[in-house]
């Protein structure tokens, strides 16, 4: 059984993973605009 | 569900659709060589890599599938596939950077430089199995999910989304390939991401969904056997393991570290993503009325439908099929129609981005393993695009076909997945951590055993012991491995056993 406060904390992990690798490919898009 | 409602989720798929042939014709404008088409001009940063190999990843089992396997049986099916990533993260740490130094353009290139002529075949052989399967099955999966979700009968749905991958694939090639994958992926992330929080603050955390669940369903083994637990995870580690199309997500990106950064990022983004995401989408699905009343129906359809045209169909079969219903039914309940929609568009794009991805691996194989090495070897540029496109349209609609006449043996097509690894896993890892010239025989012996040996396991004897072909296969392998080495000469003899790969190929392109 995995204790509820670890799923807790991996579930915020996950969410926070994920908007910062939209941010990197967002920033990255801009990058390659602002090259063209 | 009221008409408006299936209107913003039909409009949604048309408006993503659209969005995925402008995609096409304005990746076609870029693509000016082979090199562009096949290896996107090997210019991709490693954010991007990051991107394309999660989509490629992120196909229907891995979404909608695991969701459903977690509504089903708890959040060890979600753990299993934890053996995916890991996979990812392997690859991107030890393989990538070595394939992208290397400049290789397919998987065969890189067995060849290490074992000869007769393992690149094997190899070769190999991928066209593996690629020509998994096309047909995901071309089947973008039929019967469509049908399952919105309704579309599975010969238009296959028709119209066959049409648009095929389009965009053979226009574009992999740089086409690339810009669908990172649109695909964003769809995704932002889509469960939200959908994961807003149900989890619904819920009122972990606690209360624990409460409300079935007993067992936080059980890290679920209901399942040690031996199936370790089976299945083997599955999901070397099922997929150096498989062309993430071999291809190596050799595109800029140079070594941006191949590094972009696959082991993307393993590792995964297994902080997925599976604790497909938990909470599982387990709400699991506590929701609402969605098991959905699957309950569907299930009791599809057993009147077999019953109906006399087909074999067992309860627990019936089950497994209609909980792909779980996901879709529960944005549908949960959500405001328009987000439903983003989401539907998703999962079909999920199963679309892993069709794309197998069509352009493909199309590369037979320009450079087949067309180039033993059709026209002094062959120019433009031919070798020519024939990479030509490639593209013609196994695309191959692979449709293949849908189309036998989507009842979608089963038989995802043994392929069990066919990869006992064949090709230790070549690779033999290649990168264990190699010398002397070993070149017992590796091509085990190449053959492996496979035998996983056909022998999943057809004749019918996978027994609940051991699966992959596991089986993989482990013959390595004991022909072994003996090999016992019982064979040093310096390999003949030209077909020889390594290097043709340098003077190279140098004519």
């Amino acid at each position: 059984m995995i204790p509820v406060w670890l799923l807790t904390i991996l579930h915020y992990v996950s969410l926070i993973t994920g908007a910062c690798i939209l941010v990197l490919l967002a920033w990255q898009s801009l990058k390659s605009l602002q090259e063209k | 569900m009221e008409s408006g409602d299936r209107m913003i989720e039909y409009t949604m798929l048309a408006a993503y659709l659209a969005v995925l042939l402008w995609i096409g014709v304005r990746s076609a404008r870029r693509v000016r060589s082979s090199d562009d088409y096949t290896l996107a001009g090997r210019d991709v940063p490693w954010i991007v890599v990051l991107a394309t190999t999660a989509a490629t990843m992120l196909g229907g089992g891995a979404s909608v599938g695991m969701v459903s396997e977690v509504g089903r049986i708890g959040i060890a099916a979600a753990f299993v596939t934890c053996g995916w990533h890991l996979q990812l993260i392997f690859t991107g740490m030890f393989v990538a950077p070595k394939l992208r130094g290397l400049n290789l353009i397919t998987v065969g290139d890189y067995i060849h430089d290490k074992f000869g002529p007769l393992a690149r075949e094997l190899a070769v052989v190999n991928s066209v199995v593996f690629l020509v399967g998994a096309l047909a099955a995901q071309m089947a999966a973008i039929g019967t999910m469509t049908n399952t979700i919105l309704g579309v009968p599975y010969s238009t749905a296959l028709f119209i989304g066959a049409a648009v991958t095929i389009f965009y694939s053979t226009i574009g090639g992999i740089r086409a390939v690339v810009s669908t994958d990172m649109l695909q992926f964003v769809i995704l992330i932002v889509g469960f991401g939200i959908a994961s929080a807003l149900l989890m603050s619904q819920q009122g955390g972990f606690a209360t969904m624990e409460a409300a669940a079935n007993e067992g369903q936080f059980h890290l083994t679920g209901h399942l056997t040690t031996l199936q637990l370790v089976s299945l995870f083997v599955a999901f580690l070397l099922g997929e393991a150096f498989v062309p199309p993430y071999v291809v997500r190596c050799l595109i990106a800029k140079d070594q570290h941006h191949a590094k950064r972009g696959v082991t990022g993307a393993g590792l983004f995964l297994l902080l993503f997925l599976p604790i995401v497909t938990m909470v989408l599982g387990t709400t699905a699991q506590i929701n009325p609402e969605v098991q009343t959905a699957i309950e129906n569907e299930k009791q359809a599809l057993l009147a439908s077999a019953a109906e045209d006399n087909l074999p169909l067992t309860e627990a079969d019936a089950l497994k099929q209609a909980s792909q219903v779980t996901f879709p039914t529960l944005v549908r309940v949960t959500f405001h129609p328009f987000f439903a929609g983003i989401m539907i568009a998703a999962i079909i794009a999920a199963v679309m981005s892993s069709a794309d991805s197998c069509l352009s691996s493909l199309a590369t194989v037979v320009m450079e393993d087949i067309f180039r090495r033993h059709v026209k070897p002094e062959a120019t540029d433009r031919q070798l695009l020519q024939v990479a496109q030509a490639s593209t349209l013609i196994l695309g609609v191959a692979g449709a076909v293949c849908a189309w006449f036998f989507s009842n043996v979608a089963e038989i097509l995802l043994f392929v997945y069990d066919f990869w690894a006992p064949t090709m896993v230790l070549p690779f890892m033999v290649a990168l951590f264990w190699y010398r010239e002397s070993r070149v025989y017992a590796v091509v012996a085990s190449m053959f055993t492996g496979a035998t040996a996983a056909v022998i396991w999943r057809f004749i004897l019918g996978s027994p012991m609940d051991i699966g072909p992959a596991l089986f296969g993989f482990s013959v392998a390595l004991v022909t491995f072994f003996v090999g080495l016992l019982h064979t000469p040093g310096k390999p003899h003949g030209q077909l056993f020889r390594p290097g790969y043709n340098k003077s190929d190279e140098e004519t392109r």
